[in-house]
């Protein structure tokens, strides 16, 4: 069952032609991964689904309704968490004050939720009275990635998480991301380190100039050596 | 002066340097006019050198309240001993010339009209450093709301007197029907602003989002339409202190010569310390709905980054139409309480603007907080005030002295991020 389907969707930024025609399917439960080389579109197309930058022309169906042209918050509010690329968390809040703007009404109570971040991030607790602006660019990323898990989101949208980080970081982000899949959760998630990728992907698209290159499951793609060099420029 | 010179050499970066170089410039010119001050007589020295002490004085000031990282203190420290200098320095002057007893009378009257300004000033300019703030929008109506709560408030102190005079035991005590009258007409101007607010931001303002030029014009056109219908409807300014024109007792419940008398020549109108704590009140108020609930915390979110606070599934927009009512209704309130201050009259709208763009200037608006806009407002409010008495003529360019000296030193204003 694919939780999200995005079907030929045609995006301008201001007069500029950014995707030419996007499609591709995200299944429940499942990792799908958007790879292709920087300025290929990616970003753009998670701000799409998000309604930051709306299409022009095509379709988003999530839970087989058409969100296209909804507002933004309307769209969050059906169960989409963002983790943006350059983490954006309000660094003139405290890092509890950034997840209690977060929070929306659900099952589980505050303290419930939060709980479930500290068994992924355990020395979170020590930070909750911190401003955000004065945390570490690591620490900043797993705020990012708190405040779209602090509801109980269907669809998680993550850009590049690892970007900027050491790889020590990196690797505990990557753990991260192994557990929001342990949890079922669908996840649509950027990520240019290819290694990444590859172990915690389902699915793969190769974004390319504003369109889809290729597509596949990422077994597939691991062996495809040709491949990952053209169009991600990695020798492996 | 020497680690001064050796920090400079310092590995810091370039921009750091040449902060740095400038506060140095700036305190070794204040140096240097401080001791041509001491060195000539102050009858002798000329009146355009006496004003630039004074500049320096407040730049010096303007400069303290940057906070700057510890490795910088140092230049801080040496402002703060110029300030310590030039104030000694001229306090001495002012109590040899005219004595002591004139001095204290002289000072303290002026520290409490220049807080009772900053707090006019504050609660006039919170409104539009919201607006301004979290939807980058230049309210120049925000002026006309100002005025046009003078207005309001003079008028529904009219309305209700006429009703509430026949209630007997008011009727009978002009002081509390005065009172009364005049907390309504704070709450009929600032409902009926935050009315307005709301009427222009759902039917026009929201239509224009990032879309600044048409924002500017349109907001524009509302101060020249307030404006006029103003001056249709009242004519010239009537509202005075000690007198309500067309009031049936004609009694204010706070006359001029209402003074609180600490003795000593410190004799301070009650009016001006009532204005002060209003002011406090209203800015602890805002102060703790914006850190300590859920809607004030989305607001200084939404200063930060409205889009992600959007993307947090935030209705940015609804947000935007409270803050714009609120920020009409404050401008309001702070016009009805300014009445007795500023009387009612069209200058005021022009006037107040310039105060507004001033202080969020100073202030810092984009990531600056909220006190930003508090002690911004008390630095103008202060030393406009004090220019004002002591040195008239000085305090129109006092203003843009204080603004060059933060835009050279902190081009994001008080509580903005270091560049
Ligand atoms: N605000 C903008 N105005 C004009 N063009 C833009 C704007 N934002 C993005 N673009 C263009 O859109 C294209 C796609 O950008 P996008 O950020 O989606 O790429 P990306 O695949 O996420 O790249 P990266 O891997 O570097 O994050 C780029 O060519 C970029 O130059
Ligand atoms: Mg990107």
């Amino acid at each position: 069952m694919n939780l999200l389907e995005v079907n030929d969707i045609h995006v301008y930024i201001q007069s500029f032609y950014i995707l030419h025609g996007i499609s591709f399917f995200v299944p429940e439960g499942k990792t799908t991964v958007l790879l292709g080389r920087n300025g290929s579109g990616k970003t753009t197309a998670m701000r799409a689904i998000l309604g930051l930058n709306p299409p022009r022309k095509g379709e988003i169906i999530y839970k087989g309704v058409n969100i296209a042209h909804l507002p933004t918050h309307k769209i969050v509010q059906r169960g989409v968490g963002y983790v943006p690329d350059t983490r954006r968390i309000i660094k003139s809040l405290t890092v509890e004050q950034n997840l209690e703007i977060a929070l929306r009404k659900g099952s589980k109570t505050y303290d419930e939720r939060l709980s479930e971040i500290f068994e992924l991030f355990p020395d979170f607790e020590r930070f909750l009275g911190q401003k955000a602006g004065s945390l570490s660019g690591g620490q900043q990323q797993m705020l990012a990635v708190s405040r779209a898990l602090i509801n109980d989101n269907d669809l998680l949208l993550i850009d590049e998480p690892t970007e900027g980080l050491s790889p020590l970081l990196a690797k505990n982000v990557l753990k991260t991301l192994h557990a929001i899949k342990e949890k079922r959760k669908t996840v649509l998630l950027v990520e240019q380190n290819f290694a990444a990728a590859k172990s915690v992907g389902d699915y793969y698209y190769i974004f390319d100039d504003g369109k889809i290159a290729h597509n596949g499951k990422m077994e597939t793609l691991v062996d495809d050596h040709e491949l990952i060099s053209r169009y991600l420029g990695v020798n492996v | 002066m020497i680690s001064l010179i050796r920090s400079i050499n310092s590995n810091e970066d370039y921009k750091k340097r040449l902060i740095l170089f400038l506060k140095i410039f700036i305190a070794l010119i204040s140096g240097i006019i401080t001791i041509l001050w001491i060195i000539l007589d102050k009858a002798e020295l000329p009146n355009q050198i006496f004003k630039m002490i004074v500049g320096v004085w407040i730049m010096g000031l303007a400069l303290l309240s940057i906070p700057t990282p510890r490795k910088e203190k140092l230049p801080q420290i040496f402002s703060l001993v110029e300030i310590i200098v030039i104030s000694c320095l001229w306090l001495f002057v002012e109590v040899e010339s005219k004595g002591v007893e004139i001095f204290m009378q002289n000072g303290s009257l002026t520290l409490v009209n220049g807080l009772a300004f900053s707090m006019l000033l504050f609660l006039m300019t919170s409104g539009f450093f919201l607006i301004f703030g979290l939807a980058d929008i230049i309210n120049f109506a925000h002026g006309a709301f100002f005025m046009l709560g003078g207005f309001m408030g003079y008028e529904v102190y009219l309305l209700s007197e006429s009703f509430l005079i026949t209630i007997p035991f008011l009727g009978n005590d002009p002081v509390l029907l005065s009172f009364i009258c005049f907390i309504f007409g704070l709450i009929g101007a600032t409902i009926i602003l935050g009315l307005i607010g709301i009427g222009i931001e759902v039917t026009t303002i929201r239509r224009l989002f990032r879309k600044p030029i048409s924002q500017i014009l349109l907001t524009v056109g509302f101060l020249y339409i307030i404006l006029q219908l103003t001056e249709i409807i009242w004519g010239p300014a009537i509202f005075t202190y000690n007198y309500v024109s067309g009031s049936q007792t004609g009694i204010f419940w706070l006359p001029r010569s209402a003074i609180l008398d600490l003795g000593g020549g410190m004799r301070f109108e009650i009016y001006r310390i009532f204005l002060i704590l209003f002011g406090l009140v209203i800015a602890i108020g805002m102060f703790l709905v914006l850190s300590r609930t859920r809607i004030g915390l989305i607001i200084t979110a939404g200063i930060e980054d409205p889009e992600m606070v959007n993307a947090l599934g935030i209705d940015t927009k609804r947000v935007f139409t409270l803050v714009f009512a609120t920020g009409a209704a404050m401008a309001g309130l702070a016009g009805a309480v300014a009445v007795p201050q500023v009387n009612a009259s069209l200058d005021v709208a022009g006037n107040y603007l310039i105060y507004a763009f001033i202080i969020v200037v100073i202030g810092g608006a984009h990531f600056g907080r909220f006190a930003g806009t508090f002690w911004a407002s008390i630095i103008v409010g202060l030393s406009h005030t004090f220019c004002q008495f002591f040195y008239p003529g000085l305090e129109s360019i006092i203003l843009f002295l204080i603004l060059l000296a933060i835009l050279t030193f902190k081009p994001g204003g008080l509580t903005g991020e270091p560049m």
